[in-house]
């Protein structure tokens, strides 16, 4: 009689309300959006860190099962999966990071939020590292004394116009659409369930923390 | 064509397997199984030549887009009659029609964009 050693990593933990099965269901979403926004979103650290305890759990209860039984295989493919999917998430966060890094090393207060602790600190080092490469690399050799606290930068920021395709999870009545050229072509339109629309980020990043939209 | 019990995937359960008795499970599992001669791939609802053409004839006549019997209809389409061309009867009209459907929207977006 087999004794499925399975069986327990699926259990309900006091603490989590959501079966594994939803946690992965959240993570796929999370990381789509995360794909398609053009800002950093907020990070999904306890999703995360959920999936790679499942993991853990999971080949833990690998390693007790003997060689060549069909079930090996069949789960170590699910978790190349979700190592796949927790990978590209964070591996898009840290890219959006590195592409902007001095708009977000200006975050304060709430907004650094945004980051993980771990991304805090990868942001940190990263400035400094590409700081003292153009310091080494040119900055000491331009001609005559500059002085940096004189200089206003421009500094880059994400796109939050960029367009989106956004499919609507709940109704959104009343979306308010403001003409950004300024020509006063504002509208005001339903969003319906199910819907499927091309949109300005800027127009809808706010529905996007509860999950009334979702990006694909 | 094999036997198995209950499989407790994270993503959900899967099984019990028994030979002839078809199963329901994610289409990477499918996909893997059936290249290892392990079953067969039973053909979505969809994937009827009549059906399909219903819908490319609908799309035809429709200026808008119109709706597809399933999400991501092309990416399962595609997927299955390359791993199990021999499970699906008139495969190849099959992906013809597709092919089909597929060009007529892709024409619809250009036209828009003018």
């Amino acid at each position: 009689d087999t004794h499925d050693v399975f069986h327990e990593s699926n259990l309900n933990e006091e603490e989590e309300e959501l079966t594994a099965e939803e946690v992965l269901a959240k993570l796929q979403e999370a990381w789509l959006n995360e794909k398609n926004a053009p800002e950093l979103l907020n990070p999904q650290t306890e999703i995360v860190e959920c999936l790679l305890d499942e993991i853990e759990n999971m080949e833990e209860n690998l390693a007790t099962l003997e060689k060549g039984d069909i079930r090996i295989t069949v789960h170590k493919m699910e978790m190349s999966r979700i190592k796949f999917l927790i990978n590209s998430y964070l591996r898009t966060r840290l890219d959006k990071i590195q592409d902007n890094y001095e708009f977000y090393s200006k975050l304060e207060g709430d907004q650094r939020n945004r980051l993980s602790k771990e991304e805090s600190d990868f942001l940190d080092k990263y400035k400094d590292t590409v700081e003292g490469l153009f310091r080494s690399l040119c900055y000491r050799h331009m001609p005559g004394n500059f002085d940096w606290s004189k200089v206003v930068k421009k500094i880059p920021k994400p796109n939050l116009q960029s367009a989106v395709f956004v499919k609507v999870e709940n109704d959104v009545p009343g979306l308010e659409i403001r003409d950004t050229a300024g020509d006063g072509r504002d509208e005001t339109i339903d969003l319906g369930r199910g819907e499927q629309h091309l949109l300005q980020y800027s127009m809808i990043s706010h529905l996007l923390p509860d999950g009334a939209v979702s990006l694909t | 064509n094999f036997t198995h019990g209950i499989m407790h995937l994270i993503q959900g359960d899967v099984g019990p397997f028994k030979p002839g008795l078809p199963v329901s499970v994610p289409l990477w599992l499918a996909v893997n199984l059936r290249q290892r001669q392990r079953c067969r791939l039973v053909k979505p609802g969809w994937m009827e030549v009549a059906r399909l053409e219903e819908v490319r004839d609908m799309e035809k006549e429709e200026v808008l887009f119109t709706e597809m019997p399933a999400n991501n209809i092309f990416v399962v389409g595609n997927i299955v009659l390359d791993c199990a061309k021999e499970d699906i009867e008139k495969a190849d009209e099959v992906m013809m029609v597709l092919r089909d459907i597929w060009d007529i929207r892709q024409a619809k977006l250009r036209r828009s964009v003018d």
